[in-house]
C-alpha cells in the first residue's frame, strides 16, 4: 500500500466529484463520472482489492457512462439544477452533521482482522462449521448468500429489477418525440391503411437506416405542421375488423 | 517495491490531477472530453505500473485491459452523439455549424510571420481591387487626402 | 536489464509529462487533441516496453501486456479522433488569426462605421 499515491488519487477523486456536480454540460459530467470510477478503481487496486477494482472499472467507466449518454440522448444536455443560497444554508449543516455522525460511529468499530470481534466469534463460527451438512452446498459464500441470508439477496434483486425498469422507461423514449411525431410505441406502419384515418400524413416514418448518425431519428426532421392526433388502439381495433 | 517505479507512479498521479484543470477550464465540451481521454490513458498506465510494484502484474493487467477496453467506448459514444443528421441539422435541432459560413479575413498564421504579412498585404490589395468600381475613362479624382489627381494607367502614352 | 528498462520507462515518462503540459498550455482544441493522441500514445508505448524488461515479469503477464500495449496503441488515437471529428462537425474552429483589414475589405464595410482603419490608404478621404 503506497500512501502518497493513495493521497494524491483521493484528492483527485474529490476534485473530480466536485467538478462533476458543478459542470453545466451533462456530457462532460458523464465523462467526469467515468473518471471518478477510474480513481475509485485505482484506490481499490492500491489496497490489493483486485476483484473490486475490476468490477468498479468495468461498470463505472463503461456501462454507466454509456447508459447515461443514452439517457441524455433521450432527455436534455444541459443541467437545470437550481443552486440558491437558501438551499446551501439548509443542506450544508445536515451534511456536516451526518459525516460527523458516521466518523464518530466508525471510531468504535473493532480493528480489521481482530479475532475477538463480534463478527468472528458470533454466528460465523456456526456457519463455517455446519454449512456443508445443513445446506449441501460446497461453497460457503454461496450458502450464506442464498440460504442463511437469502432475504438480503431478495432485497438486492428487487433493487436491481427496479433500477432496470426505471432505466428502460427513460431510455425507451427519444428526444424527438414531440406531440405529433410518431414514437416507437406506435403500431407499425406496414399495417394495411385504415379507411377513416388521415391517410399518409404523419405515417411516412422512414425505416431505421443503418447509416451512421441516424440511429436516434424516427422521422424526417424539419418544421412540419403538427398532424392530427392518432389513436393507435382504435386503429388496431379497426384493423382487426372489430367496430 | 522498487523506488523508481514508485516515483513513476507518483509523477503520473500528479499528472492525472493536473489534467483535471483542463476539464474545469476547457472552453468547449470537446476540450473536457479530450482531457478525460488523457486522464483515462494515464489511469491505465498507473494500473499497469501498480501491478508491477505490488508484485502481481497479471491480475492488475486484467483490470487495466478491462478499463482500457471500456474507456475506449466512451469517446466513441460521445462522438456518435454529436453526429449531424443528413439534412445538415445537428442533434440539438439547430442548423449545423459546419455548414454556416466561416468568418472572413482569416489569414494564414504560420512560423514565417513575414510571409504572413506579405500575404496579408496582397489579400488586402486584392480585396480592395475587387470592391472598387471600374474606373471611368478619363481623369479620375483620387480620394487621396492630398488631393492628387491621376490619370488611369492605361491612358498613359508611354505605357501602351 | 532492469537499468535499460528503467531508462526506457524514464523516456516514456518524459513524453507523458510533455503531453500533459501541452494539454494545459496549448491554445486550441485541435492542438490539445494532437498532444493527447500522439505523444501520449508514444509515452505509453515506451513505458510498456520498459516494463517488459523488469524482473517481475512472468509468462502470464507477458501476453496480457502485449495485448494491452497493442490495444492502447490502436484505441487511444482512434478515440481522440472520434472526438475531434465530432468537434469539427459541430463547428469548432481552429485557432486562427483574423486580420481586421482583410475582413473589412472582403465584407466591404464602410470606413466610417468603425472609425479609422489603419493601413487602408485610399479609403479615407474627405467625405
Amino acid at each position: 500500500m503506497i500512501v502518497p499515491l493513495d493521497i494524491i488519487i483521493f484528492i483527485t477523486l474529490i476534485a473530480a466529484a466536485v467538478l462533476a456536480v458543478n459542470v453545466s454540460d451533462l456530457l462532460a459530467a458523464v465523462a467526469l463520472l467515468a473518471a471518478y470510477s477510474l480513481f475509485a478503481s485505482l484506490l481499490f487496486a492500491g489496497v490489493n482489492a483486485v476483484d473490486v477494482a475490476l468490477v468498479e472499472a468495468a461498470l463505472g467507466a463503461g456501462l454507466t457512462g454509456v447508459l447515461f449518454i443514452g439517457a441524455i440522448l433521450a432527455t436534455t444536455r444541459h443541467s437545470t439544477a437550481k443552486r440558491t443560497w437558501r438551499r446551501r444554508v439548509v443542506v450544508l449543516p445536515l451534511l456536516v452533521g451526518f459525516i460527523g455522525l458516521m466518523l464518530y460511529a466508525s471510531i468504535g468499530l473493532p480493528d480489521r482482522g481482530d479475532p475477538d470481534a463480534p463478527a468472528q466469534t458470533g454466528v460465523s463460527q456456526h456457519y463455517l462449521a455446519n454449512s456443508l451438512e445443513e445446506t449441501e452446498t460446497p461453497n460457503v459464500v454461496t450458502s450464506l448468500l442464498a440460504d442463511y441470508r437469502s432475504q438480503d439477496t431478495l432485497g438486492e434483486t428487487l433493487v436491481i429489477v427496479t433500477a432496470a425498469l426505471a432505466a428502460t422507461l427513460v431510455l425507451i423514449r427519444r428526444r424527438e418525440d414531440e406531440p405529433g411525431e410518431p414514437s416507437p410505441l406506435d403500431p407499425d406502419d406496414d399495417a394495411p391503411p385504415v379507411e377513416g384515418a388521415t391517410g399518409g400524413g404523419p405515417t411516412d416514418v422512414e425505416p431505421d437506416e443503418p447509416a451512421a448518425g441516424r440511429d436516434a431519428t424516427a422521422a424526417d426532421s424539419g418544421p412540419t405542421a403538427p398532424p392530427p392526433a392518432r389513436d393507435p388502439y382504435a386503429e388496431e381495433q379497426r384493423r382487426r375488423g372489430r367496430p | 517495491m522498487s523506488p523508481f517505479l514508485i516515483a513513476v507512479l507518483l509523477i503520473i498521479a500528479v499528472l492525472i490531477a493536473a489534467g483535471l484543470h483542463r476539464v474545469w477550464a476547457g472552453p468547449t465540451v470537446f476540450d473536457r472530453l479530450v482531457a478525460i481521454a488523457l486522464v483515462s490513458v494515464n489511469g491505465v498506465i498507473v494500473l499497469v505500473v501498480l501491478g508491477f510494484v505490488l508484485g502481481r502484474p497479471s491480475l492488475f493487467l486484467d483490470i487495466a485491459l478491462a478499463y482500457a477496453l471500456l474507456a475506449f467506448l466512451l469517446p466513441i459514444a460521445l462522438g456518435r452523439y454529436f453526429e449531424e443528421r443528413d439534412d445538415g441539422t445537428s442533434r440539438d435541432g439547430l442548423p449545423s455549424p459546419s455548414r454556416r459560413p466561416r468568418p472572413t479575413g482569416v489569414v494564414p498564421h504560420g512560423l514565417l510571420a513575414e510571409r504572413g504579412r506579405r500575404a496579408t498585404e496582397q489579400r488586402v490589395a486584392q480585396a480592395q481591387q475587387q470592391r472598387q468600381p471600374s474606373y471611368p475613362e478619363g481623369e479620375i479624382q483620387s480620394p487621396h487626402p492630398k488631393g492628387r489627381t491621376r490619370r488611369p494607367r492605361h491612358y498613359r502614352e508611354d505605357e501602351r | 536489464m532492469t537499468i535499460v528498462g528503467d531508462i526506457i520507462i524514464g523516456l516514456g515518462l518524459f513524453f507523458i509529462i510533455v503531453s500533459t503540459i501541452a494539454l494545459l498550455v496549448m491554445p486550441d482544441l485541435y492542438t490539445r487533441a494532437h498532444a493527447v493522441a500522439k505523444s501520449e500514445t508514444l509515452g505509453l508505448l515506451l513505458v510498456f516496453l520498459g516494463l517488459f524488461l523488469r524482473p517481475e515479469m512472468d509468462a502470464a503477464s507477458f501476453g496480457r501486456l502485449v495485448f494491452v500495449l497493442v490495444f492502447s496503441l490502436i484505441a487511444n488515437p482512434t478515440a481522440v479522433h472520434a472526438l475531434v471529428r465530432a468537434a469539427s462537425r459541430s463547428g469548432a474552429l481552429p485557432w486562427t488569426v483574423i486580420d481586421q483589414r482583410i475582413a473589412d475589405a472582403e465584407l466591404g464595410s464602410e470606413p466610417d462605421a468603425h472609425g479609422e482603419v489603419e493601413g487602408v490608404e485610399a479609403e479615407e478621404g474627405p467625405r
